[in-house]
Parts: structure tokens; C-alpha cells; sequence
């Protein structure tokens, strides 16, 4: 095969690549100039509104800012804790209820209509009253008290597997029928089929929404705060409450947003390479 | 083939391009002259597919230009979107969008490009329909239509902007044996109206039978430039005689 050695061009091409170069940097100073200018704007606009220093004060004082991390950053470790629990537990019970949706065989008719019903009822119900039910309904059924953290933890659990279920479900039925054909003309068995072809397909399908998904449940495992467990909200909440200034609830914001913004990378990453290879395969 | 002739519609001159230091065409120069049918032939491989998307801007050139009618197409100060107007595409795939008519497939750059009136856009497209006998399926959707009669959709839709010049890519391809003479008989009906085509295609009959001239490459060079009897028949270069033989017997 011949090789192409870009030292060798023709004029005609080393004067496009130029003008290219010229281009591209008009296209940064642009962009450059254009962010620059929004931010003068907003800074303006904010330095010029009467409430402005009042506001400052309460949400985004730097001292209680300071002051208030060391608290923050203690509760956020509960919240990543917690998070790694639910990611599992989702895992596991979204691709359960998923599975049993896709499932065809009349046996388990009922199970599919449970899954069914569960999936439509929880995806209805507000996080914050599935919180409610699971953390203060499920104490007063035993006497025995059990810990605020793991009660959040199955809260949040069976709330985000109603919506991953959906969006696995939207995944295996992506999966074209032709390869289930294949996969079982081969000898495959249907667990086999779906452990080994359709799983690891749909997974990619969905990969994107799944991550999404994700990215909002590292924040609403916050909510636990509600039912007494100190993470980093009720961290953030308890100063408020001593010091009358709202700023360790934006320390916290900032926790959460440090935490999700490599996902977030991840993703639009893994989005991009998805649609790149999609495009490669076609246009022929 | 010299600078200085005005009848080509499409002009290649040292179209070089490579993926990394890997070259698919090396220096490929030839001309389209106006109301000629050019066949490109060559094995898989050998660039016909690159060289189809370079001039239909799809792909940037890494050396040489390209011209269309008295525009250097590979100039980066040009308006990509106004060349790719004066140029029809078919695919090998049809690509019609499932979300619109027949109709509305084959009015949509007319109405939306070149913001043409859309009665009038109309009116156009069902003559052509007509002349192709698919009058009918105007209203129709693409997946009720067979592969055969998509391709002649599609091609009446690259027709719709009156182009300089249509490319078809492996137009029949995508095709079962069945279907294929219909979309080349299209075909040959536009070469007696005088379109000017550059066409890729493994159909080596109807390339004999419909191309003024046969351009093959082979491994990122031309290796055959003439007509088809002096490339297909004649020829003497070993190459050339190796891939016509693949299709002797066919």
C-alpha cells in the first residue's frame, strides 16, 4: 500500500490549509470574545441589583463557605455510600423487573403484570413520598428501630429501578429480532441468548440515558436527608440552622456537582464515540 | 484533457486522499464532460467509493481539486451547501426519509433549498412520476414501496434540483436480481436526455452497455480511461484483463 506524505503537497493545498488556519482562529477569538462579553454582562447586571449585597451574603458567603466544608464533606461520604448501594441495588432489581417485562412466555404472565403495575405506580409517585412510606411506614410495621441510612437506600432503590427498568426495557426490545434468531440457531439457549447477545447490545443502546439516569440519582440520594440521616444535606441544614445563612447549602450544591461532573464527561464522551462509530457504519 | 476545455462538468485533477499516511487515491485526474455517462469500475478497495464522497464534499482531499463547471469545489472559501445543490446524489441505500410521502421526498430540496413555488414544485415531481409510472404512490410512504421502486424514487428526487451533474453510488447494490432493470432502465433514459452521470457500479453489462466512458481503478490509481470497448475488449494490460475476467462468466 502507498503511503501519503503530507510534505509533498501542492501549493493549491498548503494554501487551503492556510486559509483553514486563519479560520479556526477567528472561529476561537470569536467565541472567546463572545463568552467574555456574557460574563461581563451577567456580572454587571447582578452588581447592579439593589439586593445584591443582602443575597451575597446569605447564599454565597465565602467565610460560612469555608466553614461549613469540613461538615459537608463528611455527610457526602455517607451520600457516596449510599450511592454505591443503590447503584447495585438498581442494577440488579431494574434489570430483574426489565427482564420480566420483555419476558413472552405465559407462565410468567403475572409476574409481568406485577412488574407492569410496579413500573407504572412508582414511576407516578414522588421520590420524596416513596422516601416518606419506606422511612417512617416501614419502622411502625416492627418495633425495633432500623437506621435511616439503609431505609433511604431501599427508598431510592425501588424508585430508580421503575425508571431503569423502562429505559433496559427500551434497550432489549432495540435489540433487532434477527439477532435473537441467530444467537438461537446457533444453539444458544434462551438465557444464554439473553445473558450473552441481547444484554451486552442493549447496554450499549442505552448506555447514554442510562448515565443520565445516574447523574440524577448521585443527587437524589440527597433526599435521604429528609428522613433524619446526616449526609450532606442535613450537614448543610443543621449549620443553616445555627447560623441563619443559606451558603452550606450551595457548599453542598458544589460537593454534588464535583462528584457528577466526571460522569457527565463520561457520558457525552461515550455519546460521541457511540454516534461516531454509528456513522462510520453508514454511509458506504 | 486540458485546462482549458469548457465542456467538463466535473473535473478531477491529482485528487489525492489519504486516512493518515494511508493512501487511497494517488493523483487521480479525469474529466466529465457534459451529457456523458463515466462509469467508475474497480475491486473493492481500490477508492471508487472515496473518490464518490470526495466529490460529493462528503470527504476532504488532502491534494489536487476539483472542479465543477468553473468552481474549485476543494476550496475552503466556497459555499459547501450551494455546490452540493448542483450536484444529485443517489445512494446505495435509496436513504429516503420513512417520515415523509413520496411526495414530500422528492419536493423537499426544491421547496426548502431552492425555495421554489410548492405548487409548481409539485406539479414537476408528478411528471416525473409519472414518466416513470409510479403516479399512484405519490401519497405513498417509502416502506410501502419495493426496493426497486425507492431507488427510482430516489433518483427522482436527485433529479428534482436540476443538477449539473448525478452521482450514483452502487445505486443497484442494495437490489435483488429482479428489481435491478427497472432503476438501469431509468437510467439509460436519462443518458437519451442528455444528464450528465458519474456512476460506481459492479453491473459490468450494463456499464458496457450504457457508458460513454469507463474509468477503472485499481488500488488508488487509473488504470483503464476509455471507452468501453477499448477498456472492457481490448485492452491489453494484464490488470485490466484479470478484473473483467471475474465477470466473463456471469
Amino acid at each position: 500500500m502507498a503511503t501519503f506524505d503530507p510534505s509533498t503537497v501542492s501549493a493549491v493545498e498548503r494554501d487551503r490549509e492556510k486559509y483553514r488556519k486563519k479560520e479556526s482562529l477567528k472561529s476561537v477569538i470569536t467565541s472567546l470574545v463572545s463568552a467574555i462579553v456574557l460574563v461581563a454582562v451577567i456580572a454587571t447586571a447582578l452588581h447592579n441589583s439593589p439586593g445584591w449585597e443582602r443575597v451575597k451574603f446569605t447564599f454565597f458567603n465565602w467565610d460560612i463557605f469555608v466553614q461549613s466544608l469540613p461538615a459537608v464533606g463528611r455527610g457526602l461520604l455517607l451520600n457516596i455510600q449510599v450511592l454505591f448501594f443503590a447503584v447495585i441495588g438498581v442494577a440488579i432489581l431494574g434489570t430483574l423487573l426489565a427482564l420480566l417485562r420483555t419476558s413472552r412466555s405465559a407462565i410468567m404472565l403475572p409476574l409481568r403484570w406485577i412488574a407492569a403495575a410496579y413500573t407504572t405506580i412508582m414511576r407516578g409517585i414522588p421520590i420524596l413520598v416513596v422516601l416518606y412510606l419506606i422511612g417512617f411506614g416501614v419502622p411502625g410495621l416492627v418495633t425495633n428501630r432500623i437506621s435511616p441510612v439503609l431505609l433511604g437506600t431501599v427508598a431510592v432503590i425501588l424508585s430508580y429501578s421503575a425508571y431503569i427498568a423502562e429505559v433496559l426495557r427500551a434497550g432489549f426490545n432495540d435489540v433487532h429480532p434477527s439477532q435473537r434468531a441467530a444467537a438461537r440457531s446457533l444453539g444458544l439457549t434462551n438465557l444464554q441468548t439473553i445473558r450473552m447477545i441481547v444484554i451486552p447490545q442493549a447496554l450499549r443502546k442505552v448506555a447514554p440515558a442510562l448515565m443520565n439516569d445516574f447523574i440524577s440519582m448521585q443527587k437524589d440520594v440527597g433526599l435521604i436527608s429528609t428522613l433524619g440521616a446526616v449526609d450532606a444535606i442535613r450537614s448543610a441544614q443543621i449549620m443553616q440552622a445555627n447560623t441563619y445563612n443559606f451558603t452550606p447549602y450551595i457548599t453542598a450544591s458544589v460537593a454534588f456537582i464535583c462528584m457528577s461532573v466526571p460522569f457527565i464527561l463520561l457520558n457525552d464522551w461515550y455519546a460521541a464515540r457511540l454516534r461516531k462509530r454509528e456513522l462510520n457504519g453508514g454511509i458506504v | 484533457m486540458t485546462a482549458q476545455d469548457t465542456r467538463a462538468v466535473l473535473r478531477l485533477d491529482n485528487v489525492t486522499k489519504a486516512y493518515g499516511s494511508n493512501l487511497i487515491l494517488d493523483h487521480i485526474s479525469f474529466d466529465v464532460h457534459e451529457h456523458e455517462v463515466v462509469a467508475l469500475l474497480g475491486p473493492s478497495g481500490s477508492g471508487k467509493s472515496t473518490l464518490m464522497r470526495c466529490v460529493n464534499l462528503l470527504e476532504r482531499v488532502n491534494d489536487g481539486q476539483i472542479w465543477l463547471g468553473d468552481t474549485d469545489i476543494t476550496d475552503p472559501r466556497i459555499n459547501e451547501n450551494a455546490i452540493r445543490s448542483r450536484i444529485g446524489v443517489v445512494f446505495q441505500q435509496f436513504n429516503l426519509f420513512p417520515h415523509m410521502s413520496v411526495m414530500d421526498n422528492i419536493i423537499l430540496a426544491s421547496t426548502h433549498v431552492l425555495h421554489r413555488d410548492k405548487t409548481e414544485s409539485r406539479d414537476k415531481a408528478m411528471a416525473l412520476l409519472e414518466r416513470i409510472g409510479m403516479a399512484d404512490k405519490a401519497n405513498s410512504y417509502p416502506d410501502r414501496l419495493s426496493g426497486g421502486q425507492q431507488q427510482r424514487v430516489a433518483i427522482v428526487r436527485a433529479l428534482m434540483t436540476d443538477p449539473e451533474l448525478l452521482l450514483l453510488d452502487e445505486i443497484t447494490s442494495a437490489l435483488d436480481p429482479m428489481l435491478v432493470g427497472e432503476v438501469l432502465e431509468m437510467v439509460l433514459e436519462l443518458k437519451e436526455q442528455g444528464t450528465t452521470i458519474l456512476m460506481a457500479t459492479h453491473e459490468m453489462t450494463f456499464a458496457h452497455q450504457a457508458a460513454d466512458r469507463i474509468v477503472l481503478l485499481r488500488s488508488g490509481h487509473i488504470i483503464e480511461n476509455g471507452t468501453p470497448t477499448e477498456v472492457m475488449d481490448e485492452s491489453t494490460n494484464p490488470e485490466t484483463q484479470e478484473f473483467f475476467s471475474y465477470f466473463r462468466n456471469l
